[in-house]
């Protein structure tokens, strides 16, 4: 009984309509109405061919692959830090939370403060002298989905932070005490106790995070002020979607953003049953 | 035992929900056959991709009484209005309702225009579109070219009288090249800028440019004395191309409105060069080329003389940079040629509407000279009516012109007669401007070379405009 | 069963490590990390933040603008209240908020609990199917849900907001590994004692499981609390609108003072932080009991 109602709220809020969007991708329907004929693999092709959706497909690629192993241990650090009972405690977790908590309109315009060309940041980096001209954050592709992703570490840090210390609360405090008779330093015991003991939380988290690697939109989005930086080339799937279906009333193709959407869906499975495979493969050695 | 049960049930949900799914998959954003087997195909317009019921009157080709007994409710969207104009439009509206008793109209406005068109998407695709609707004159366009609007030439006739005949005359809109929106607002872009870095950088506050080339020439003075403390342009040129372009004679659209030319435009070419030399020397603000479209935050950090082309935004300046507002100067917008570019607002009624005589008649008050004339007055913004009539009126004349608000009436309203409209300007719009404003990033920015940039654009709008067609 | 964490004698003979010696060093070393990170997560805000409390005579950008007020004043929040309905959209934030918070903890629970269990088929498939429905880019889908929406009679409504975001994927993920970490021999303990499902569920399942439950209520609230395309989608009367669509009002397409969209972003953090604030007392609580309870 307990399970039709979640399930029927997946399948109804989820799957109907992604099922719904995989029906569009084989047709010509437009945004304000008109077309729908089947149109077979037409739009896939088109997509598949087109390289605005290859440089979006190598930018959320790297953004997997830099974003992910940093989202997956640097909370979990952050837990470890924050586990321990000290005096004020309290305060530093509830302010740690701010920036989960921020609405990302808020985050890009703080970011985009700090990060412009006369922002604290380059102001800081000219003044030691590190540089001599200002570092194109917000506008060179590399630079900006560099940026995008400091802000996705930045941002992910304390959510995930709290999902990892739900997890440490369930390893057994005894095995670090054992670990630690046996005269096992703090890193060894991070690696032999804590790290085991948080695993299925691990791969959890790395999966979320990758999901939303792929997905990524508001960073660069909002960042680089809706371009993707000097001509698009930051641009990501998601703004690739968008851009060429629902958000184009007039040029836009729905049946485009929704082979585009499919292709990410494929793509995004793909890479979890990757690592997965990876991660299986390293635990049998 | 639990563990069975749960199985069971949890699938026997799932395939219902999916099968459900599956049968009911087709309805969305298909409709090839959509509306247009109600055989009222002809004068009155095509029926929408959309499968919405449309009461026969709205496609036939009779005209649509909007004077007599009104009654029932409709729903008006605008775009972001509400925070300015709120107490005005709820004025208009409570007028509207004590001249016709019984009738209501429920007012919504979109906060921010930035996702309104994937709001808009999201409300035709599901029939449930505003009966009036405030839009510009791209979103007409593609609301248009879907057949969403309803055909004022047959079912309001004469009822552009009002509007400044060249604007009227141009805006004309989807394949049948008819009356689908009327003109609303609009302001003429102006040039706003700082009187003191001017001085600073050896150029005369009181003689600003007139021309882009004027204004080149000094930006490059700008940028070389300036040396990198503050800047001449800002680099993202999203709302400003397409009026520089046409205000400066050039060619943008083929003179059948079919094929882009502007990659083949000396000026357009000339102008982007030139850029990209301001750039080179320092007088762009290199992150501005992807920055906001508004240069307001910059220049009112006191770096950069050359600010907003929307007078409205000076309101900005005197709430975020006070000691700037004084020393802010308003003059004409550039341009060479006889006409300044009318980019403005519209008021359409949706073709799904079920209330058609009471849409017609809201849309047709809200755009009478006299209430275009009440609103222009507001003392917050630079705005002008699209109705000649409302302009003898002395308000636009009897301004402070040391208030650069007042300047900026003062100096706009002089340019207003001067309004056209170009159909380019409808076109450029997403896709397609998206093209274009990547082909000037790299161009601007020292990368790619401008004629094969603008070429490049050129080519991928123009397959763009084919595809929309076919 | 006994505790047998606070029984374990402590080996007194042992060699002692630095740390230990210089326990004070090592709690100076634990706060100087504290304040590092916590000058990187909350720095980066706080200083466009302060913008709000800036008086309307001085620049809030610029170079010569100051991080901290010169003109203090709070007139800021004055005009924001002045220009939007905030109450009201308060309210209505936290209305779906509440209905988030049930549904996702009541859904998730339910869900997570069955996926957690062994034995039998379809399980792989149905976590599958949660995992992708986290993958669906929102954008490919809200026309859908909005169709859906429209039909159940729920447009221009609070409830047709929350309705699709009722369940979230993750969340039910999540509760399946709250229960999968819930250690067997709890449950083979109480399989002995001859507790049916319902009573291993509600003695021991659930109160092992509080610290991801209060996640799992911490962030639904926080996603409704931030939507802001779908409830743009959704709601058109201005009574009807969430704190964010209020707040993205005052960016006018006129021109807006930056003083007051900042403040409007302080008071949009505020409540999410005190509910914070009290929640982790609590999750964290859960975590100082730690190890297994019985």
């Amino acid at each position: 009984m307990w399970a039709i109602l979640p399930a029927a709220a997946v399948a109804t809020f989820y799957v109907y309509p992604f099922f719904n969007t995989v029906i569009l991708s084989f047709t010509d329907a437009k945004p304000l109405g008109g077309g729908g004929a089947f149109v077979g693999l037409s739009n896939y092709l088109t997509v598949l061919a087109d390289p605005d959706f290859h440089r979006a497909v190598v930018n959320c690629l790297v953004y997997a692959v830099v974003t992910v192993p940093l989202l997956v241990l640097l909370p979990l650090l952050l837990a470890v830090l924050v586990q321990k009972t000290v005096p004020g405690i309290g305060v530093f977790r509830s302010l740690f939370y701010v920036p989960a908590i921020a609405s990302v309109v808020v985050v890009a315009l703080a970011w985009s403060f700090l990060l412009k060309d006369n922002g604290s940041i380059n102001e800081l980096l000219m003044a030691i002298g590190v540089v001599d001209g200002p570092v194109p954050f917000l506008t060179q592709r590399w630079w900006l989905l560099a940026s995008s992703m400091a802000v996705s570490v930045w941002k992910g840090l304390p959510y995930f932070m709290i999902l990892y210390l739900s997890a440490l609360a369930n390893v057994d405090s005894s095995l670090h005490e054992a670990a630690e008779m046996d005269g096992a330093g703090a890193v060894r015991r991070f690696w032999t106790v804590t790290v085991p003991g948080v695993k299925v939380m691990m791969f959890l988290v790395g999966v979320l995070a990758a999901i939303n690697a792929m997905k990524v939109f508001s960073e660069v989005f909002l960042l680089s002020n809706g371009s993707g930086g000097i001509g698009g080339r930051a641009s990501t799937l998601a703004m690739y979607i968008r851009e060429v279906g629902i958000a184009d009333s007039t040029y836009g193709s729905l049946g485009q953003g929704s082979a585009a959407s499919v292709l990410l869906f494929l793509l995004t499975i793909g890479l979890i049953l990757a690592s997965r495979r990876f991660n299986s493969q390293i635990e049998e050695q | 035992m639990a563990t069975t049960i749960s199985r069971r049930t949890m699938t026997a949900g799932l395939t219902g929900t999916v099968l459900t799914a599956g049968l009911a998959g087709c309805g969305l954003g298909g409709g090839a056959g959509g509306a247009d087997g109600s055989g009222s195909a002809d004068a009155g317009g095509a029926a929408p991709g959309v499968e919405c019921e449309i009461p026969d009157a709205n496609l036939d080709d009779t005209e649509i009484d909007r004077a007599s007994d009104l009654q029932g409710e409709i729903r008006f969207a605008t775009q972001n209005l509400k925070t300015d104009f709120g107490e005005f439009f709820t004025g208009l509206i409570e007028s509207f309702q004590e001249a016709h008793p019984g009738v209501t109209i429920t007012w919504e406005d979109t906060p921010q225009a930035e996702d309104f068109d994937s709001r808009m998407v999201t409300d035709a695709q599901t029939c449930v579109m505003a009966d009036v609707i405030n839009v510009p004159g791209p979103t007409i366009a593609a609301l248009s070219q879907a057949n969403l609007l309803m055909d004022l030439d047959v079912k309001a006739p004469g009822i552009g009288e009002r509007f400044i005949p060249a604007v009227w005359e141009a805006s004309v809109f989807g394949e049948e090249k008819a009356h689908t929106a009327l003109p609303w607002y609009w302001s003429p872009s102006v040039i706003t800028y700082n009187r003191d870095l001017m001085e600073e950088a050896g150029l005369d506050p009181d003689a600003p440019p007139t021309t882009f080339e004027e204004q080149y020439e000094m930006a490059l003075q700008i940028a070389d004395v300036a040396g990198g403390d503050y800047f001449a342009i800002w680099g993202n040129q999203q709302w400003n191309f397409v009026n520089t372009w046409l205000d400066h004679g050039a060619q943008v659209l083929d003179e059948a409105g079919e094929a882009f030319t502007f990659a083949d435009d000396p000026f357009v070419l000339d102008w982007l060069t030139k850029l990209r030399e301001v750039y080179e020397a320092g007088g762009i603000p290199k992150d501005s080329v992807t920055g906001a479209p508004n240069p307001g935050q910059q220049y009112n950090e006191g770096t950069l003389v050359f600010g907003t082309q929307n007078a409205s935004f000076l309101r900005n300046v005197k709430d975020n940079a006070p000691d700037l507002y004084p020393v802010t100067d308003v003059a004409a917008p550039l341009h060479t040629g006889d006409s300044i570019s009318y980019s403005g607002q519209y008021v359409a009624v949706s073709v799904t509407t079920q209330n058609a005589p009471l849409a017609l008649a809201w849309a047709d008050y809200v755009t009478t000279a006299e209430n275009q004339l009440a609103w222009s007055k507001d003392p917050g913004v630079v705005i002008f009516p699209a109705t000649p009539e409302s302009l003898d009126d002395p308000f636009f004349t009897d301004q402070d012109e040391s208030d650069p608000l007042g300047k900026a009436r003062l100096v706009a309203a002089e340019h207003v007669p001067m309004a056209a409209v170009n159909a380019a300007s409808f076109l450029i719009t997403g896709q397609i401007q998206t093209a274009i404003m990547e082909a000037l990033q790299l161009a601007i920015t020292g990368g790619t070379d401008p004629q094969e940039a603008l070429s490049t654009a050129q080519q991928t709008a123009n397959d763009l405009l084919e595809k929309a067609r076919s | 069963m006994s505790t047998v964490t606070d029984s374990r004698p402590r080996p007194l003979l042992r060699r002692t490590p630095w740390w230990k010696r210089a326990r004070g060093r090592a709690t100076a070393l634990r706060y100087v990390l504290l304040l590092v990170v916590l000058v990187l997560l909350i720095g980066p805000l706080v200083v466009p933040l302060m913008g709000a409390f800036k008086g309307s005579g001085e620049p809030v950008f610029g170079p010569n603008a100051t991080v901290i007020p010169q003109d203090p004043s709070l007139a800021a929040f004055t005009s924001l209240i002045e220009q939007t309905n905030l109450l009201q959209a308060v309210g209505n934030s936290l209305f779906i908020g509440a209905l988030a918070i049930t549904s996702h903890i009541v859904l998730a629970t339910a869900g997570g609990y069955i996926l957690s269990r062994k034995g039998w088929k379809g399980r792989n498939l149905l976590l599958l199917l949660m995992m992708s429905a986290l993958i669906f880019p929102f954008e490919s889908i809200m026309v859908s849900l909005f169709a859906q929406v429209r039909d159940l009679g729920l447009y221009d409504t609070l409830l047709g907001v929350w309705l699709p975001g009722m369940l979230g994927p993750f969340h039910l993920l999540l509760m399946r590994a709250a229960f999968l970490g819930v250690p067997d021999e709890l449950e083979d303990a109480a399989l002995l004692d001859g507790a049916g499902e319902w009573k291993r569920f509600w003695t021991i399942f659930l109160p092992q499981t509080r610290g991801a439950l209060t996640i799992v209520a911490l962030t639904s609230f926080l996603y409704a609390w931030e939507d802001y395309l779908w409830p743009l989608l959704v709601l058109r009367s201005g009574d009807n609108f969430t704190m964010m669509l209020e707040l993205a009002r005052l960016q006018s397409a006129f021109g807006f003072d930056y003083r007051v969209v900042l403040a409007g972003a302080i008071v949009a953090l505020v409540p999410v932080t005190v509910m914070f604030f009290f929640t982790q007392k609590y999750f964290f609580r859960g975590i100082e009991e730690g190890g297994l309870k019985f």
